[in-house]
């Protein structure tokens, strides 16, 4: 493997982690704030 | 080397003067307010600050030494455990711990631990004399790294280096508190990411370029280029590495600290995605560097890679860029050493004097009470430098699992299941703490991370304690694992009254 490739695939595959976390911490904070207008009615 | 010895001089004043800044501007009024700054840091602080903690001199020296000489395996495949581990964190113990804070005042991790599992002295003291014995040597090791790099480049003895670095930093550290360190961080890690990422380019470039350090690492050893493994570290032997690295960062307790301070949930995560992508940059200008490096120096061993960076700082760089590498060198042990000087300060004073002997101090007077914890941990870690305890990277990597292999279970165990109690706590703390020393006395035998059997004794410590102990009352669990927002609410007045008032 040549070194343009592997670093190529290092980036995307680190992107793709960093961008899984993103989209899960905003599913998390989104279930959190609706968590919390819940317990806020009752 | 004018040039590099002005730069140095000057950002070691600049972080001086932003300790003297935040305390004039902003001045800490209280004991929770010094040590967690609570809801002071929005996610670019956060992740600047989380960042910058966990890149310490084993990132910008050690971690360029492996990747020259084990190849870009090392980084592709270990990375992504070290986030991970965050992601854990994130999910499983930084929001109920921010939430913990926000609402009844935590502000250590034996604060924490001493409310969920009811247990005010031992858990608090056994979590707190963990924390401390472990990063004093953690601290000393870091220390002496600074020490070390400031006395080659300045030409001065290495007592009167260290005194200077200590100065600065224990300085900023005792005047702003948190905030200081925060602000540190931040601009540390943005000028990590220019000097290092262009510091990448002037590698490559010095190497012949992309073509040219492929030609080459190609014809010393194609399994360099290996994604997954190298012949110096096969795919096995990093999964192992990045199962330790993983724990190690559940619960890196200097970082978890910072949960208590965003600003909202919401900063809070997308502060730890942030501190990802600071992470990510510099990681991928590490790789870059450390194989240009393998490229220019095919003999080279290990331990001469270890100064790789300097050597490209004060032969290959520009003055002005080799300056600031040198600069970020001794502002990532500062950046970690600050932030272990609070963590040690506060547990010293707020888990280990006020609840043993000073049971009644009014909240006034904690805040100054803090500041000589800060001072007395100063003083100690700088007399620690002093001694040769080996190895910086090994040291440090003992340490790291020490605290991985007592704290992973106790914290996350603790806050996804009601079950673990008192007994199952302590048994854990201890058990994974004697379980990676008794690895490491062996010798880590087969090769296996100490991190592991003691995680394994730590676990097994928690199985035996919640069949053999009583549980955890009603009123600790609610505070974390409430069935209705009225519930937490009522709960976390009856931990607040355990806590105390701050």
């Amino acid at each position: 493997m040549s070194l343009g490739i592997a670093l190529g695939v290092t980036a995307v595959v680190w992107a793709i982690c960093i961008a899984a976390y993103f989209i899960w911490a905003a599913a998390a904070t989104r279930r959190d704030i609706e968590g919390g207008a819940k317990g806020s009615e009752r | 080397m004018t040039t590099i010895r002005t730069l140095v001089v000057a950002y070691l004043v600049l972080q001086f003067g932003l300790g003297v800044f935040v305390y004039l501007r902003r001045r800490a009024k209280g004991s929770a307010d010094y040590v967690v700054a609570r809801g002071s840091l929005g996610m670019f602080v956060l992740g600047g600050t989380i960042a910058a903690t966990q890149l310490s001199s084993a990132t910008a020296l050690g971690d360029v030494a492996w990747t020259a000489a084990y190849g870009i395996g090392y980084y592709f495949l270990v990375w992504p455990f070290l986030w991970l581990g965050y992601w854990i964190s994130a999910k499983w113990v930084a929001r109920k711990m921010h939430a913990f804070g926000e609402r009844a005042g935590g502000i250590t991790i034996p604060d924490l631990l001493a409310a969920r599992y009811d247990s005010q002295r031992l858990v608090r003291g056994i979590a707190a004399g963990i924390l401390l014995i472990g990063f004093l040597f953690d601290f000393g090791v870091q220390f002496r790294a600074a020490g070390l790099v400031m006395g080659d480049l300045f030409g001065m003895k290495q007592v009167l280096a260290v005194i200077i670095a200590a100065v600065v930093f224990l300085g900023y550290t005792y005047l702003g508190g948190l905030l200081s360190i925060a602000y540190n961080d931040v601009i540390q890690i943005c000028l990590f990411v220019v000097a290092y990422v262009v510091g990448a380019f002037f590698a490559v470039h010095s190497a012949g370029g992309v073509s040219s350090i492929s030609a080459a690492l190609q014809k010393q050893d194609a399994s360099l280029l290996n994604l997954f493994g190298s012949h110096g570290l096969g795919f096995w032997t990093l999964i192992g590495l990045g199962i330790s690295i993983t724990l190690q960062f559940i619960s890196y307790p200097v970082d978890t600290m910072k949960f208590y301070s965003a600003k909202n949930r919401r900063h809070l995560l997308s502060g730890i995605g942030i501190a990802f992508v600071f992470q990510g940059v510099i990681a991928f200008a590490v790789i870059a560097i450390g194989l240009a490096g393998r490229a220019l120096h095919p003999r080279w061993t290990v331990d001469q890679f270890d100064n790789l960076v300097p050597t490209f700082a004060l032969t290959s760089f520009p003055p002005l860029l080799g300056g600031l590498v040198m600069a970020i060198v001794i502002g990532a042990v500062m950046a970690v050493s600050s932030s272990i000087l609070l963590t040690l300060g506060s547990a010293l004073i707020n888990d280990l004097y006020i609840p043993l002997a000073k049971p009644h101090m009014p909240p006034e007077k904690r805040l100054g009470a803090t500041r000589i914890g800060v001072l007395i941990i100063g003083a100690a870690g700088t007399l620690f430098s002093f001694v040769n305890l080996g190895a910086i990277a090994t040291v440090i990597n003992n340490v790291l699992q020490v605290l991985a292999a007592s704290f992973a279970v106790t914290l996350l165990f603790g806050m996804s299941s009601r079950k673990p109690n008192r007994l199952g706590a302590v048994l854990s703390m201890v058990g994974g703490a004697a379980g990676v020393a008794l690895w490491i006395l062996l010798g880590s035998p087969w090769g296996l991370a100490p991190s592991l059997p003691g995680f394994a004794l730590s676990i097994l410590g928690m199985i035996i304690g919640i069949r053999l102990g009583h549980p955890v009352p009603e009123p600790n669990l609610h505070a974390f694992f409430p069935s209705s927002q009225a519930t937490v609410n009522t709960q976390m007045a009856a931990t607040e009254g355990a806590l105390g008032e701050d």
